[in-house]
């Protein structure tokens, strides 16, 4: 490990002069309507209940994936922000593939792989786009570094730009820092699973408003403990086998909402 | 505009049931000796489209790929194209170079139309079994899609439809844009629809095609001294009155800019006009049905 990105004390932005477009970037990067393609993910819950899964688990799954899954993609993002920052200053510590590669085997699941490309894709594609046509002033600031980090996720081919990896370059385009990087990974995670569940079950959609906000002290603990990785190795390695299996065979369902 | 080195990318939208998937596999009858075809289905609940496609063994299997839409077809295809473009590009990719790329929405209601970032141009379908009066609910789709496709029209008299007012109130309410008065069983007007679609991959390919965003939003002025408008991010994004003399009803109904490309080609059924004032058209002169009471009207104009 040749670089140590400093934690951040707080959710707050780094980047001086783009304070103010960081902050706004983390609740871009925490909303739902964000065009990136999240609207045909369900988190695994529509898998999970074609297999057996009812309302009342629905917020021991929520923090059943912040311990796991959700982990091991927020503590990837962390690190691929701190990749792509360092390829940014011109000083490389890790490639996207070694990132995406430590993702991948942290993640035997073939068809959650491949569920993860799809958004990838889409947050690869906003950050292309930011940079090809953001305003003047911002273009200027970020030129340099914001170039790098898209050549630094642009090695990988398209089909291993999984979600965690761009999430993780696009956060270090907008500014966001580690801690805050963890926090839109694991959110988005939850409200994923939130936002899906009044489309497959008979639920008040104010209910899963609650078991998100229950979720706060596990996320919580998740941003802590994934905050300060660094290095591709450390990225905690805690699978899901069972919701892997969900997903194996949500894959080969022919009636579906959600693309998983 | 330059010449395009993509393929044309071609909308269905329409509500439930009136004969997307139909009206593709009928283009990928005709077309696919001719043209190198890819489609996407966006279907809501199973990849029944796809399948159904599939069987109808009128592509390569491979070159159908269904796309999931989280239960919002609207968002799918205007709001975030995110999934529909990557199943695109795949296509694209798979199978260079490709001359038509076709992405069918899933059934969604009058206001559901597709971003211009996802597709060059757009069919919106209606069928004569949906009722007569849905073309009356107007809508961005039925108003300003590029072909407003009235289908299955050899059912009219078996639901009380007149077929031949429904296309001539689709003609008015889309002020001379182009509309086809479809039956599977009738040669004459599924020539008339390979026509349009030929005719615009042709334009795309010369560069003479500009995207016209039909919009979510009704045409509206904002004042008595300024001119109704739709707004469209791309193209001068206004919808045209017959007044107009730029775009009166006696023009071709698809703006390229050239005026060259707009018409309908039709290669066995003649284009031909009523009168000066109304604008060229393909059709059928059948049996003129009396009725227009509509059984179930806007059952599917949900």
């Amino acid at each position: 490990m040749r670089s140590s990105e400093p934690t951040a004390p707080s959710l707050g932005p780094t980047v001086g002069s783009g304070a103010a477009r960081a902050d706004l970037a983390r609740l871009l990067l925490a909303d739902a309507r964000l065009p990136v393609g999240g609207h045909a993910q369900s988190g695994g819950l529509e898998p999970g209940l074609l297999s057996g899964l009812d309302a009342t688990d629905l917020p021991a799954y929520l923090t059943a994936r912040l311990a796991t899954v959700a982990r091991t993609d927020a503590a990837t993002a962390v690190v691929a922000r701190a990749a792509a920052l360092a390829a940014g200053r011109g000083a490389p510590t890790f490639s996207a593939d070694e990132v995406a590669t430590a993702w991948a085997a942290r993640t035997p699941s073939e068809v959650v792989r491949a569920a993860a490309r799809q958004p990838g894709r889409g947050i690869h594609r906003l950050l292309a786009r930011l940079l090809a046509d953001g305003p003047e002033e911002a273009a200027a600031a970020t030129a340099g570094p914001g170039r790098a980090v898209v050549a630094w996720l642009e090695e990988l081919p398209r089909e291993r730009r999984y979600r965690p990896v761009a999430l993780g370059a696009l956060a270090a385009h907008l500014g966001l820092g580690s801690r805050a990087t963890a926090q839109v990974s694991a959110y988005d995670d939850v409200q994923t699973v939130a936002y899906a569940a009044p489309k497959l079950l008979p639920l008040d959609p104010l209910d899963p408003v609650g078991w998100t906000l229950g979720a706060a002290p596990e996320l919580a603990e998740l941003v802590d403990a994934v905050a300060g990785v660094t290095h591709p190795d450390d990225i905690p390695s805690v699978a899901a086998p069972h919701l892997d299996a969900w997903h194996a065979h949500h894959a080969r369902s022919t009636r579906r909402l959600f693309h998983a | 505009m330059p010449e395009s080195t993509r393929p044309f990318r071609l909308g269905i939208a329409g509500p439930v049931g009136t004969g997307k998937s139909s009206l593709i596999g009928l283009l990928c009858a005709h077309l696919s000796d001719r043209y190198s075809l890819g489609v996407v289905t966006n279907d809501i609940y199973t990849d029944e489209d796809a399948r159904m496609l599939r069987a109808a063994g009128v592509l390569d299997p491979e070159r159908i790929r269904a796309v999931e839409t989280g239960a919002c077809p609207h968002t799918a295809i205007r709001d975030d194209i995110t999934p529909n473009l990557a199943a695109v590009e795949d296509l694209e990719a798979d199978f260079a170079p490709l001359d038509l790329v076709l992405v069918e929405s899933g059934g969604d209601n009058l206001t559901a139309t597709f971003s211009p970032a996802l597709v060059d141009a757009q069919i919106f379908v209606l069928d004569v079994a949906g009722g007569g009066d849905v073309v009356r609910k107007g809508g961005p789709g039925i108003a300003r899609a590029d072909l407003l496709v009235v289908n299955k029209t050899d059912l009219a008299p078996h639901v009380g439809v007149d077929a031949a007012l429904m296309e001539r109130e689709g003609r008015h309410a889309r002020d001379g844009r182009p509309v086809v008065a479809l039956s599977r069983l009738d040669p004459a007007s599924v020539e008339a629809l390979c026509g349009w679609v030929e005719a615009m991959i042709a334009a795309h390919a010369a560069g003479d095609h500009t995207p016209i965003d039909p919009g979510p939003m009704a045409p509206h002025s904002h004042g008595p001294d300024e001119p109704a408008h739709a707004h469209g991010p791309a193209g001068p994004g206004h919808t045209h009155g017959p007044d107009d003399p730029a775009h009166g009803p006696d023009k071709p109904a698809h703006r390229d800019g050239r005026g060259g490309t707009g018409h309908l080609p039709g290669r066995a059924v003649p284009a031909h006009r009523h009168g000066p004032s109304e604008p060229v058209h393909l059709h059928e002169h059948g049996p003129a049905v009396t009725t227009s009471q509509a059984p179930a009207a806007g059952a599917h104009a949900r």
